[in-house]
């Protein structure tokens, strides 16, 4: 009764090492499929025949001695586990850049995985190899095309979905057939160049860039050159225009100012004095030394005077 | 128990057959099955108990040749009830008494010292094993792993348990260090459990680490028995004193003693609070209630698991086994049987997902300062750095340089015409809700976003492989924005398998040349500004000539008809004066011409100097009509009495 009593006491562990042991009972008995998995039963690591077969998504029933091998059935995307961005030279010589991805997936047929778990296994190995492939096939497509075919400001031109479905041809080819792999799709992800090659495109752009502000700069230089010349020779044909006009206008003058002149010509002496004394009072309104002889009037009145001077002297 | 009993020699056995079979049960796992270093590591503890256990065996079995002897003894002293027949040579009779006592003086010190040594190796062969094959991966099924580690904590936990309460029994307390073993495998094995649980949750794949530093406890347990063999020796030793296996660890029995934890546990808190506390009814009930209260726990937790909420944004597929059920879950409350039976994945369908491609921005974009061209934009840019963005200035923490084509350089003659940009495009998209669209999204592809990412970008690459750069900056760029949308919703229909997502928006935020080119292009801005400037100046100066010159080319005019008209009319008032001069001339000729003479001098003469010369008197006179200057020191000398002359 007291043993009794003391297996009851212990009841929680004892259901909890029950629990725990159904589970694993449970465990060991089935498995599950994923709708996002494939699975291969294997008996003592070998596949069996009656196994090697697609499995539906659900709980399937198994010998404990039996083992699941599952992977994802899903497509995987990626770049290479090594070179994601990788140099290559196209055909016309230009060294470029490149990264490619790839979308796989395990083929759905019973043949596909079992070659892919017996050859790669895991999808770990699986994209060492597509690594391998990508590398290959994407340096060797590309090698095949001049850089003007990859970058064209002529849409026809460009055959970068060409260069696309060559690398995956090659790629979806050799996976198939030695790995079991379905190649879903091939991509262009990046397009660029060497560090040392960026910095002289970059070069370059400043360069044109320059060239073309040189330009613009210039263009207005003429520009203005243009302008102002144009200005000069409108402002001088109309100075010439205006003298004309000027002259003109002297000429009359002269004329008219002659013919009221030709009363002079009665009386030329007195004309002449007239002329003489308009003449003089202008010069002498001038800042000047005037030299005069003394016996000239008015200083003749001053002879008398003048006579005691070399005297005095 | 009866001294001569042969049942702690059994005991010792049975734990050892008991260690070796956990052993080999652990070796065959860890190498052909589960690939886990730390169960590999627990074979390290199961060896020792093992060895532990024949040692035990025969430490029993010689004291129970002590036992039998010493029996033979006292028979003989009763059969014959006399002592002298033994006492002169009993020491040298007693030699199952003495093969035991050099065994526990010699053999156990001396194996101690060598096992423990042994135990090093074996921890540095396994270190040194690990370090060559650290980055092999294996495939395994971590929650299979688990549960075996699980099943062998319960084993190896009621083995130690039952070897610990086995101790305790006369003259089987070398089986103490067997039982302290197994428990050691249990801890490394419930280890093993956890570190299972967090691969198969994804949480990390920490085998090799966590075993690592499992061995390096083991290593420490080794060093202790070296240490052990050399305190021995000081070790001081009462009569009554129970003899222990010298290689038993201190550290690990302090562990591993029945109720040791717990009873440490309730002596520290009775300690720190003065009072009983182990005694209250409520350290009673805990110590009651807490596995009840773990398996509750479990059981809610699993209670819990079995509803599913889906926010007002989300939608979620129910799986049963894996196999999606039930078409799609709306938002709301749903049940559904507890994992790993029925497992519901939830999709946030309505809200929209944002991916910029042609920056990486870790701090959402920093323009830096450019001098400000607007008052107050150092204000503004300081509130938010994001507002002021020129070409010049980084704007992001990266930016990627695509190609595009270029039609200038086409026209300057090269025959690789192309330019590098930086572009910032953000494509807003979201998962299609409808239950055709989430399976896709969930179930075509290990990692939808990512390869959306990548045939966006694929199609950018496309996009302006063939575009013009001038053209895209400008006045190309919504045209651009509409084609790139329409490129991508092409290849998302074109995607195969679909990938169950729709967009919603492309933008060009940002399409500019790069930084180390920006300056380049703002100065033809800024030539284009120049030429537009000298132009202006010149039109000006040409504007202002034309204006100038009319102005003096009336004033030529006006001059000259001024002049003209001041000629005639005077000529014309000569010509009238000149009558009525000859009427005078006519009437006083000379006196007409002297008044004249004087008339010209006295109107002439103002204030100039005249010079007189009479030339029969050789004298020049001087008159000067000019205005005394008022003396200054120069003239001094004019008023010099001997100056005067």
């Amino acid at each position: 009764m007291a043993e009794d009593k003391r297996v009851f006491q212990h009841w929680p562990v004892i259901l909890m090492v029950l629990i725990v042991a159904a589970i694993f009972l449970i465990k060991m008995l089935t498995y599950q499929v994923d709708t996002t998995e494939y699975a291969i039963v294997l008996r003592f690591g070998e596949p069996q025949a009656e196994t090697v077969r697609p499995r539906a998504p659900g709980l399937h029933f198994k010998l404990p001695w039996e083992t699941v091998w599952r992977q994802d059935n899903r497509v995987q995307c990626f770049e290479g586990n090594m070179g994601e961005f990788e140099e290559i030279m196209t055909a016309d010589g230009k060294n470029i850049v490149v990264s490619v991805f790839i979308g796989w997936k395990i083929g759905s047929a019973a043949e596909d995985q079992l070659m892919f778990m017996e050859k790669l296994g895991d999808l770990t190995t699986a994209t060492d190899q597509l690594t391998e492939l990508l590398r290959t096939y994407r340096s060797g497509v590309f090698g095949t095309v001049n850089f003007n075919t990859l970058v064209n400001i002529d849409e026809e031109k460009v055959k970068l979905d060409q260069v696309e479905d060559e690398i995956h041809a090659a790629i979806s080819n050799n996976a198939k057939a030695l790995y079991g792999i379905d190649v879903e799709f091939v991509g262009i992800r990046h397009l660029g160049f060497p560090d040392n090659v960026t910095t002289d495109v970059i070069k370059r752009m400043q360069a044109e860039r320059q060239t073309k502000s040189a330009a613009t700069k210039a263009e207005g230089e003429a520009k203005a050159m243009a302008i102002r010349s144009q200005a000069d020779l409108d402002v001088r044909k109309q100075m010439a225009d205006a003298e004309v006009a000027a002259k003109a206008i002297e000429a009359a003058a002269e004329t008219e100012v002659a013919s009221l002149y030709a009363d002079f010509e009665a009386q030329p002496e007195l004309a002449k004095l007239l002329l003489r004394r308009e003449t003089a009072k202008k010069i002498a309104a001038n800042e000047m030394i005037i030299i005069m002889d003394a016996n000239e009037e008015p200083w003749i009145m001053f002879q008398n005077d003048t006579d005691n001077q070399p005297e005095d002297e | 128990m009866n001294p001569t009993s042969k049942r702690p020699e059994y005991l010792g056995l049975a734990g050892s057959a008991l260690a070796l079979a956990l052993l080999l049960v652990a070796a065959c796992v860890s190498f052909f099955w589960a690939h886990s270093r730390i169960i590999e590591t627990a074979c390290l503890p199961l060896q020792v108990a093992f060895v532990f256990g024949l040692v035990a065996w025969w430490y029993a079995r010689m004291r129970r040749y002590e036992a039998v002897e010493q029996e033979d003894q006292e028979r003989l002293r009763r059969d014959y009830d006399r002592n002298d027949l033994f006492d002169d040579q009993d020491e040298a009779l007693k030699l199952a008494k003495e093969t035991r006592r050099q065994f526990q003086k010699y053999f156990i010190p001396g194996f101690t010292f060598i096992f423990g040594g042994m135990v090093l190796l074996s921890v540095w062969g396994l270190l040194y094993r690990w370090s060559t094959i650290q980055n092999v991966t294996f495939e395994r099924s971590p929650l299979d792993v688990a549960g075996l580690c699980f099943c062998m904590v319960f084993l190896c936990l009621l083995a130690g348990s039952y070897f610990n309460g086995l101790s305790r029994e006369k003259g089987c307390h070398f089986l103490r260090p067997v039982a302290a073993w197994l428990l050691m495998t249990c801890a490394v094995y419930a280890v093993a459990v956890i570190v299972m649980l967090l691969e198969h949750f994804s949480v990390g794949t920490y085998d090799i680490q966590i075993a690592k530093v499992v061995a390096w406890v083991i290593f420490a347990f080794g060093i202790e028995m070296m240490i052990n063999f050399v305190i021995e020796f000081y070790r001081p030793r009462g009569k009554k004193d129970e003899i222990r296996p010298v290689y038993e660890s201190r550290i690990l029995y302090l562990v591993t003693e029945p109720g040791g934890v717990a009873r440490n546990v309730a002596q520290s808190l009775d300690y720190q609070f003065g009072v009983a506390v182990s005694e209250t009814w409520f350290y009673r009930f805990l110590e009651r209630a807490a596995l009840p209260c773990g398996i509750l726990l479990i059981i809610l937790f699993f209670l819990l698991d079995s509803f599913v909420m889906i926010e007002a944004n989300e939608m979620a597929v129910k799986e049963r086994f894996g196999d999606p059920v039930d078409g799609v879950l709306e938002p709301g409350l749903h049940l559904k049987w507890p994992r790993p039976i029925e497992n519901a994945r939830i999709v946030p369908v309505k809200k929209v997902q944002k991916l910029e491609l042609g920056i990486d921005d870790e701090n959402n974009g920093d323009p830096h300062g450019a001098a400000p061209p607007a008052p107050g934009m150092e204000e503004r840019k300081a509130a938010d750095p994001t507002k002021f963005i020129p070409w010049d200035k980084e704007h992001h923490d990266s930016e990627r340089k695509f190609v595009v084509a270029s039609r200038d350089m086409l026209e300057m003659g090269d025959d690789v015409p192309f330019n590098f940009t930086a572009a910032s495009i953000p494509i807003y998209y979201q998962v299609r809700a409808d239950a055709e669209g989430i399976r896709q999204y969930l179930y075509n592809y290990e990692n939808p976003d990512d390869v959306f990412e990548k045939i966006a970008s694929r199609e950018v690459v496309k996009f302006l492989a063939s575009a013009d750069f001038i053209e895209l900056l400008a006045t190309g760029r919504l045209q651009a924005k509409s084609d790139l949308e329409g490129l991508l919703q092409d290849a998302l229909a074109a995607a195969q398998p679909p990938l169950g997502i729709e967009l919603i928006y492309v933008g060009f935020s940002e399409l500019h040349p790069s930084i180390d080119v920006a300056p380049a292009f703002q100065e033809v801005i800024m030539a284009q500004e120049q030429k537009l400037t000298t132009i202006l100046n010149a039109e000006k100066e040409a504007i202002t000539a034309r204006t100038l010159i009319a102005g003096a080319a009336a004033k030529r005019k006006n001059d000259a008809t001024a002049d003209a008209y001041y000629k005639t009319k005077v000529a014309g008032a000569v010509a009238a004066k000149f009558k009525d001069q000859r009427t005078a001339y006519e009437l006083a000729p000379s006196i007409y011409k002297l008044r004249s003479t004087l008339d010209v001098i006295t109107e002439s003469i103002g204030n100039k100097a005249i010079y007189l010369i009479q030339t029969e008197a050789k004298l020049i006179f001087e008159v000067d009509f000019k205005e005394q200057i008022r003396p200054g020191l120069m003239d001094y000398d004019q008023y010099n009495p001997e100056n005067k002359k």
